[in-house]
């Protein structure tokens, strides 16, 4: 991401809701910074079965169809983004478990669920739970990993995002990883 | 701060401390940290043994322990990734001291495979074997591993895939060529090993740290045998089947057809369609189910990469710029991408060759055969040169080849050559200095658009400029008539057709065809006026002058916008015979007497213009037939039509959208809704790039869309639609319009069936006194129509004898333009028996419905319409009290027949409700 796009969207979000134009031009900027995020979840093609444009598609709608959001700067806008992410792939997940039971398509473990791919449905689910579980005893925390893994930012991506910087995003993102596999285990 | 809280804040940070120290301290670390709480200690291990573990192997019987000395002589570091039976793992050697990193693959621990996966697994194995070229991964070694799985070591690439890095690195256009050139070469390389790849995607093309791609992954590669072409209906090819990555499948692969070396240059010319934009060729609704792309790829044409990226939805980062890709490079990716195996690239090799052509600025293969091509390449070397951008140049080259055209048609006139070349020099002449002035500085860039210059240019010549040469003028003038026609711009258009056919009026005698052809751009304007008097007039001089030179070219244009008055006239049986003759004439020209030879006949040299005009006309008659109520040549049309199409138009040109349009609308008959959606909503979006947001040809398939989406019930969204088809309708064309009045009528129905009833009877019957104000155009049918509607609605509304009345003038309308034993007439007197009954007046309806299955022919095909007949003449007879065996015989052989023609007609259930009822 270009330091010029990154003034290019924060100018955009100043100016969210001044103008129709500036809105539609925000929208449409973002949502190439949508399809980014989603590409980089999604990098494995055989992952999961909602395309990243669905994904998309689906975030945009949550996000814009709350008017009441406006964003302040950028990384309201990614955490908004991780969030509205997370709900859509969460939802996602719980339909398809309650379609059809025991698919069983990937056994992907979350080491690799977090690099690369969607987990199965069930595992989503799961990771969703502790991760509520996570926020309740530490909000920083699971805004790096919603960040990291929802809206697929880099290390310093998110460390700009929360103003804070980058090695301490290393050291919450290593123990949320860490503390989350453990809490799934058990 | 809770207590479990202020737990976990102790178990982090007691973590992130023992993170930083060597492995071996850390348990002492965390015991001595926790002070005696084993609890916490043990928590903190478990993070910190969670953290360690990267390898991760679920499979039952395999211990990760196991995996890692599986394969003798090589450690396993990581899972790089698997398939559906493979794995493959980074490892690493040493051999001779040195340490030297490979990627293994084996079948998938614990996979049963069958005999079959085995061969397969080993072909790929032999495949690498014969394979040695820089760019494809090379085999090292291979053998078995203590689980007894066949593997083999292949040269481990440290890369990325070649789609991110090209993003990563922000490769511009050449240097994204030059790698895809590369890849090719491999490829190609591949072939002349007699191997088909047959998996080619971005994922199986990785960059090395050096920059250099890499081919991996022939893990459904074939071995073609040199002599035969193996069909795919093997049992290990509906293997191979399965395991495609679907986006990057041919069209072949889809149908299970044979698979050629041409299957690997689909592929690639999918993947390069990527690289140069970022998207897939058959856009976000084909990509969003198998079932779509599928179709997408053996049915629709992909968008031209260049069209691709002026859209919205494109990644600005990652794709190129539309006048980057324009020309050369969509004529590549598309030749790679074409339905027909040897429509494509003839090998491999031809397309390395025409990639090389597009790296040195020279011609390229995929465009070869047309002459002003050879122009415009040499505009484009002299680019800097000419000092204009890339849309002027654009401009000059669409003149251009409309010149290169005339010079064409006249060049067996040879005692006019020499005028000819005069005047296409005065022509370029003017062109020239019209860009020449264009300078990008004072036309502040690329905000100095075609249409500016279109004007400036129109502006210039109806100005009197090139006064001394009418006759280029009169050429010019009636190009720019044309032009503006298309743009939607009527009073321009017949302005400067004007002025081009007085320009041309005093050399009429000598130059005979100029005079027609600027008549004919009149007429063009005219007709899109709605001023149909005028254009008929012109164009049978047209047609006379056409005839006379022998010009087939210019008579069937002529022919094409006759019928298209008489549509508009309504005579549709009179269109569909102009159609029909077009057809004639050019099969006779084309040496053809069958219109399925010409459609598949090859479309080059003049062949292609001919060919052309055909897919118009078909695409014509295809809507005049199904407007006759003939499906079934319709849809043959139709499909004959966007087969020729596909191969002789642009994927951006307009033609496209009335045929798609057709295919929307047939489906929609069929009750294939959701196909027909999908199709709208493209053509929709087609037409908004062409034609802008608020252009008729929008509005059309926004109307088509709304009636989709009210057959879904999806209501909210279908009402919104019609209503905003409808505005621009108005705002376009104006109330009196017949289209408006059209569109106005669908908008009633919509609503009418969205249960808005005084809303529709509204709409109803303003576009009543609409029509009856513009009687004359012939639009009786459409009176009946509506006035059906109404009725209908009245109904809904509960006035019941306001039905009655509107009924009965549908009834007349119908009477006086179709006749009394039409089947629309006699489906008419039906819902007019309908309504009286519902009104109470049962000895009325009884007459009406005895009458109109009396009035239907004994051979009416029509089967529907009988049962329909039959069971309104049962409820009559019951409304009325009379004869219950008669009306109990009559609903039951309706009943019957509707089984037999459709078991999923709704009447059926309304019928056997019926016959319960009694009871």
């Amino acid at each position: 991401m270009s330091d010029a796009r990154k003034l290019e969207i924060t100018g955009m979000l100043a100016r969210w809701g001044s103008s129709p134009q500036a809105r539609e031009d925000t929208v449409r900027i973002l949502y190439g910074e949508l399809r980014q995020m989603a590409g980089r979840i999604f990098s494995g093609s055989n992952a999961g079965t909602l395309q990243p444009t669905a994904l998309i598609n689906e975030a945009m709608l949550k996000l814009l169809g709350d008017a009441a959001a406006s964003f302040d700067d950028r990384g309201h806008f990614f955490g908004a983004a991780a969030r509205a992410m997370r709900q859509v792939l969460v939802d996602h997940a719980r339909r398809k478990c309650s379609g059809k039971r025991g698919d069983g398509v990937g056994t992907l473990s979350l080491d690799v669920a977090l690099n690369v791919a969607v987990p199965p449905p069930d595992e989503m689910i799961a990771l969703d739970a502790v991760l509520n579980e996570l926020e309740a005893l530490d909000p920083d925390a699971a805004r790096v990993v919603e960040l990291r893994y929802f809206a697929g930012l880099t290390l310093a991506e998110t460390a700009a995002a929360l103003g804070v910087h980058p090695s301490t995003v290393s050291a919450e993102w290593v123990h949320a990883r860490a503390w989350l596999k453990r809490a799934l285990e058990s | 701060m809770t207590a479990g809280g202020a737990r976990y804040l102790e178990a982090k940070r007691l973590f992130i401390e023992a993170l930083a120290l060597p492995l071996e301290q850390r348990a002492g670390y965390v015991e001595l940290g926790a002070d005696g709480d084993a609890a916490l200690a043990a928590e903190v291990m478990q993070m910190l043994k969670a953290e360690l573990t990267k390898i991760d192997v679920p499979e039952p019987g395999v211990s990760p322990h196991d995996i890692r000395t599986s394969v003798p002589g090589y450690r396993i570091l990581s899972e790089l990734g698997r398939g559906g039976m493979g794995v493959v793992y980074l490892a690493e050697r040493t051999a001779d001291g040195v340490v030297q990193k490979l990627a293994i693959k084996r079948m998938l621990p614990g996979f049963p495979g069958t005999s079959q996966d085995i061969a397969r697994f080993h072909g790929e194995r032999q495949i690498l074997a014969t394979l040695d070229h820089p760019h494809i991964a090379r085999l090292v070694d291979a053998g078995t591993t203590t689980d007894g799985s066949p593997y083999f070591a292949m040269e481990y690439i440290e890369g990325e895939r070649i789609d991110r890095y090209v993003r990563k690195h922000r490769l511009d256009i050449r240097q994204r060529m030059q790698l895809i050139a590369k890849v090719a070469r491999a490829v190609d390389s591949a072939h002349r090993h007699l191997v088909v790849h047959r998996d080619l995607k971005p994922g199986n093309i990785l960059v090395d740290a050096y920059g250099e791609p890499k081919l991996l992954d022939f893990g459904i590669a074939k071995l073609l045998d040199a002599s035969t072409i193996e069909r795919h209906h093997s049992a290990t090819t509906v293997g191979g089947v399965q395991m495609l990555t679907p986006l990057y499948a041919a069209p072949e692969q889809v149908r299970c057809e044979a698979i050629s070396t041409a299957t690997d240059v689909y592929a690639l010319g999918v993947v390069i369609y990527e690289l140069l934009t970022g998207l897939s060729p058959y856009g976000r609704s084909a990509t969003s189910s198998p079932h779509f792309l599928s179709h997408a790829i053996c049915e629709e044409d992909p968008t031209a990469p260049s069209a691709a990226v002026a859209s919205s939805e494109v990644d600005v980062r990652f794709a190129l710029a539309p006048g980057q890709l324009r020309g050369d490079l969509d004529a590549i990716v598309l030749k790679c991408l074409r339905k027909q195996p040897e429509a494509r690239y003839a090998s491999m090799d031809a397309l390395v060759a025409d990639l090389e052509a597009w790296a040195t600025d020279q011609p390229v293969d995929a465009r070869r055969g047309s002459r002003w091509y050879h122009l415009q390449r040499f505009a484009r070397r002299h680019w800097v040169a000419l000092g204009a951008s890339a849309l002027i140049v654009l401009l000059t080259v669409a003149f251009v080849i409309g010149l290169g055209r005339e010079l064409n048609a006249t060049q067996v006139e040879r005692d006019r050559a020499e005028a000819e070349r005069e005047r296409a020099q005065q022509v370029t002449s003017f062109m020239v200095k019209l860009f020449s002035d264009a300078d990008p500085k004072q036309a502040k860039g690329e905000s100095f658009t075609v249409r500016q210059a279109l004007d400036r240019g129109y502006a210039r010549v109806s100005d009197a400029e090139l006064a001394e040469f009418p006759a280029t003028r009169s050429h010019l003038l009636r190009e720019f008539a044309l032009i503006y026609s298309r743009l939607g711009d009527k009073e321009t258009s017949l302005a400067a057709a004007k002025q081009a056919i007085a320009l041309a009026e005093p050399s009429r005698q000598s130059a005979p065809l100029d005079f027609a052809r600027a008549q004919f751009a009149a007429a063009v304007a005219h007709y899109e006026r709605d001023e149909l008097e005028d254009a008929a007039r012109l164009l049978s001089q047209v047609l006379e002058a056409a005839d006379a030179a022998g010009n087939v070219i210019l008579a069937t244009a002529a022919l094409h916008v006759q019928g298209k008055v008489e549509h508009g006239r309504g005579n549709d049986a009179k269109a569909a015979q102009l159609y029909l003759s077009i057809e004639q004439r050019l099969l006779a020209k084309l040496g053809q007497s069958r219109l399925a030879d010409a459609v598949n006949m090859p479309a080059t040299g003049d062949d292609r213009e001919l060919l052309d005009s055909l897919a118009r006309s078909l695409s014509s008659r295809c809507t005049t037939m199904r407007v006759l109520a003939k499906p079934r040549e319709a849809l043959a049309l139709c499909e004959s039509a966007v087969a020729l199409g596909n191969r002789v138009w642009s994927p951006s040109d307009p033609a496209h959208i009335p045929i798609s349009i057709e295919l929307a609308i047939l489906h929609q008959e069929l009750g294939n809704t959701e196909f027909s959606l999908a199709t709208n909503r493209e053509v929709i979006r087609m037409a908004r790039r062409i034609y802008g947001d608020r252009h008729v040809r929008v509005a059309f398939p926004m109307v088509n869309l709304a009636l989709d989406l009210g057959e879904l019930k999806r209501k909210d969204e279908a009402l919104k639609l019609m209503a905003e088809a409808v505005g621009i309708f108005k705002e376009q064309l104006g109330v009196a319009h017949r289209w408006y009045q059209e569109a106005l009528l669908n908008q009633a129905d919509l609503m009418r069936r969205s249960g808005e009833t005084v809303a529709a009877i509204a709409a109803y019957q303003e576009t009543l006194a609409l029509q009856r104000e513009g009687r004359s155009k012939g639009s009786g049918g459409m009176v009946a129509i509506t006035l059906e509607g109404l009725a209908l609605a009245q109904a809904d509304a509960g006035q019941k004898d306001l039905a009655v009345s509107s009924a009965r003038m549908a009834l007349e309308e119908y009477t006086n333009v179709e006749g009394d034993r039409h089947p629309s007439t006699i489906q008419a007197r039906i819902g007019l028996a309908k309504h009286l009954r519902e009104n109470a007046e049962p000895a009325a309806a009884l007459a009406e419905a005895e009458r109109a299955l009396a009035d239907i022919a004994a051979d009416e095909e029509d089967a529907e319409l009988r049962a329909t007949a039959q069971f309104a003449l049962a409820q009559a007879l019951r409304a009325a009290g009379q004869d219950p065996a008669r009306a109990q015989e009559l609903a039951s052989s309706a009943l019957a027949s509707e089984r037999k023609r459709d078991p999923k007609s709704a009447g059926i259930v309304e019928i056997e409700k019926w016959l319960v009822e009694r009871r």
